[in-house]
């Protein structure tokens, strides 16, 4: 039996070490990039959003690859990822597969994942499945922590700092007790934060937010991190896959759900969450602003229902709050220098308002 | 003290600029690309010579537009940049409290919001062509009236008619159902300048702040149906700069100038000989992952004058840079 599984940022490279351990064969993902994607958009309809599309081209390289069961994140929500993996398994039966499939849906619980798990698994303890899925959840966390403080740091050396930062995910994803695990992440901090920045100024700030797969997926939005980095601006991403992960699976039962807490930020804007990252969008929009970030890039798939709603209202956020948002439209179509040329021209508006912003006159004793 | 000079090359027209070391406009030239931006740029670079009886001294150059990469591996410029700041730039440099900048060009549109003379938000259109230049000079060939005279003829309508500015598929069969219907030439383009201005404001201009001084610039500032659609709707006066067609270009030489040369009080340009090298261009397929990018490379005999097209890294920067990393 051989299992694959769909390409999300760092999640391939953790689930790669946890099947391993596990003792699961595996046909891991084919490398992101055209080929993936035309794959799927064929067997896709047109108006189906880009990580289907994503998702599908995957399935389908790696059911050629010689995988026999499939394993998929299943959704509840609102959008229409809730109905991936039903739309995936007619997809891929009607082209003649045969597949085991196994999804992670309904109920989304752990309990759930762990079974899951045990059902493709040659290993029977069910606390050792357990243990493993949970030091899985926790090199995510990690690989986060790690990437979130990369996302901070604006480096001398874009390409030497990626590669830092890669090789450093990979000795997280090696380690294969807790200890190791904690060890391997303090180093990789370290190393991190030891890396020449830039320049001693203040950078400027850049949020991104929107649709998960978009904003993770860095072949998926033509590296969007890394361009707004070569501008001299640091990062703060909206969307993280442990955050995800917790607030659907819970594998942390003490940390406050994320998802929670965006839902009580953008009540003002909007009552009830229609899916995806919604009201996370929302919400990271008006913290941001808040924290006095200077611009907000919002990434989002052509057709995606949740972040249609969420930009709609990000032109009443921006409003109300005074912060610049570039809104950028991704799909199979779009290209790479029409992205780069708004996302240049938005870096250059950001800096004129920085600089704007030190020129006014300031009033130390204002006059009333 | 030399001129900064400055190329925009859009999808339709290549216009050029010279600013003399005062920073005042001594020269602008604007013709159509018809397809080919490497002959625009080389005849560019000639009606500046002509212009001049010689080749006059460049300090600096900048490029800007669609094309602005290609422009910039054939002059050798000093700065690259994107035309929403060129165009923020020179409606700045004109009228220095501008608030807003329309800009509508052969296949693009844009709105650039300033304040303080500070480029504070801009929006491009994306997907949707419609209202733009080259659609309606598509209409006018099909109706038979000259582009140049699109306009006029839309300030002569008695009744200006409904037509839908959506898309310009249906605008098309809406104006041939409304054509048909045997309404007057007039009233047909007064009804599409409308739409087409309709389109834009719900379009890209959507959720901004459109507060006067309003500059309207880029090729379809020419068309007085356009600008008059823009006036009725806004009930603002609009402000149309005297070389409103060639503004990117004067964006591209402001940027040049501020900048200065890039390599050590040396420019980049590589003279107005250009005009007579024979350059080519190539294309290959890179092969190295599955995206397998077309790289594009433009040539002037033996020597790489630049290549682009590639979503990594791996070809961009410096000709000499990439040819150590072809192996892969």
């Amino acid at each position: 039996m051989k299992v694959t599984y769909p390409h999300v940022g760092d999640l391939t490279l953790a689930l790669r070490s946890m099947f391993g351990n596990l003792g699961i064969d595996v046909v891991p993902p084919p490398p992101p990039g055209m080929k993936v994607l035309k794959t799927g958009a064929i067997h896709s309809p047109e108006t189906a959003c880009l990580p289907y599309k994503h998702v599908l081209g995957e399935l389908i390289l790696g059911l050629e690859a010689g995988a026999d069961t499939l394993m998929l994140l299943g959704g509840r929500g609102p959008c229409r990822f809730g109905f991936y993996d039903v739309m995936q398994n007619e997809a891929l039966k009607a082209l003649g597969y045969s597949f085991n499939l196994v999804s992670t849906d309904n109920p989304d619980t752990l309990r759930n994942l762990v079974r899951e798990f045990a059902a493709v698994s040659p290993r029977n303890s069910l606390r050792g499945i357990a243990w493993e899925v949970y030091l899985f959840f926790r090199r995510v966390e990690a690989m986060d922590m790690v990437h979130r403080t990369y996302d901070r740091i604006v480096p001398r050396n874009l390409e030497s700092a990626g590669r830092i930062m890669a090789a450093e995910k990979e000795r997280i994803a090696a380690t294969t007790t807790l200890r190791g695990l904690i060890a391997a992440r303090k180093t990789a901090k370290d190393v991190i934060e030891s890396i020449a920045p830039a320049s001693a100024g203040r950078p400027l700030r850049v949020g991104i937010v929107g649709e998960f797969y978009t904003v993770l997926d860095p072949d998926t939005n033509f590296h969007v991190e890394r361009a707004v980095k070569s501008f001299g601006a640091s990062v703060e991403r909206g969307v993280w896959l442990s955050t995800w992960l917790n607030d659907r699976l819970g594998f942390m039962p003490f940390t406050r759900s994320d998802r929670k807490r965006c839902k009580r930020i953008a009540r003002p804007y909007l009552g009830f969450s229609p899916g995806g990252e919604c009201v996370v969008s929302i919400a990271k929009v008006i913290e941001y602003a808040r924290e006095g970030i200077d611009g907000v890039i919002h990434l989002l798939p052509f057709t995606c229902m949740p972040e249609l709603v969420a930009a709609t209202i990000l032109g009443r956020v921006r409003k109300d709050f005074d912060i610049p948002m570039l809104e950028l439209t991704i799909d199979e179509h779009t290209d790479g220098t029409a992205v780069r040329t708004r996302l240049e021209a938005f870096m250059d508006t950001l800096a004129w308002r920085r600089r704007r912003r030190l020129d006014a006159p300031k009033e130390a004793f204002p006059k009333t | 003290m030399g001129f900064y000079l400055g190329i925009d090359v859009g999808s339709i027209s290549t216009c050029s600029a010279l600013l003399d070391g005062c920073g005042k406009l001594a020269f602008a030239s604007w013709e159509r690309s018809r397809g080919r931006p490497i002959d625009s740029v080389k005849s560019a670079l000639k009606q500046i010579r002509e212009y001049f009886d010689g080749a006059p001294d460049i300090a600096a150059t900048g490029t800007t537009g669609s094309g602005r990469e290609l422009a910039a591996a054939l002059i050798g410029a000093d700065v690259v940049k994107n035309e929403i700041t060129a165009h923020a730039l020179a409606a700045i440099d004109y009228m220095p409290d501008v608030r807003t900048v329309l800009e509508i060009g052969g296949q693009d549109s844009k709105i650039i919001i300033i304040r303080d003379g500070v480029v504070v938000d801009f929006a491009m259109n994306t997907i949707c062509a419609a209202g733009t230049g080259s659609f309606l000079d598509h209409q006018a060939h099909r109706l038979n009236v000259p582009i140049e005279e699109f306009g006029s003829h839309a300030l002569r309508a008695d009744m200006p008619l409904n037509i839908t500015g959506r898309c310009t598929v249906f605008a098309e069969s809406d104006l041939i159902h409304k054509q048909q219907l045997g309404h007057s030439k007039e009233n047909l383009i007064a009804g599409l300048c409308r739409a087409l201005v309709e389109n834009y404001l719900g379009g890209v201009g959507k959720d901004k702040d459109i507060k006067p001084p309003i500059i309207f610039q880029g090729g379809v500032a020419a068309n007085v149906g356009i600008v008059k659609a823009f006036r009725d709707l806004l009930g603002q006066e609009i402000i149309i700069p005297p070389r409103f067609e060639c503004m990117g270009a004067v964006g591209a030489a402001l940027l040049a100038a501020e900048a200065g040369p890039s390599a050590g009080g040396e420019s980049a340009f590589r003279g107005f000989t250009v005009s007579e090298e024979s350059i080519g261009l190539r294309s290959f397929n890179c092969g190295c992952c599955t995206n397998n990018c077309e790289i594009t490379e433009v040539v002037s005999g033996k020597q790489v004058l630049g290549r682009w097209g590639g979503r990594c890294p791996r070809w961009t920067g410096r000709p000499e840079a990439a040819e150590a990393v072809r192996p892969c």
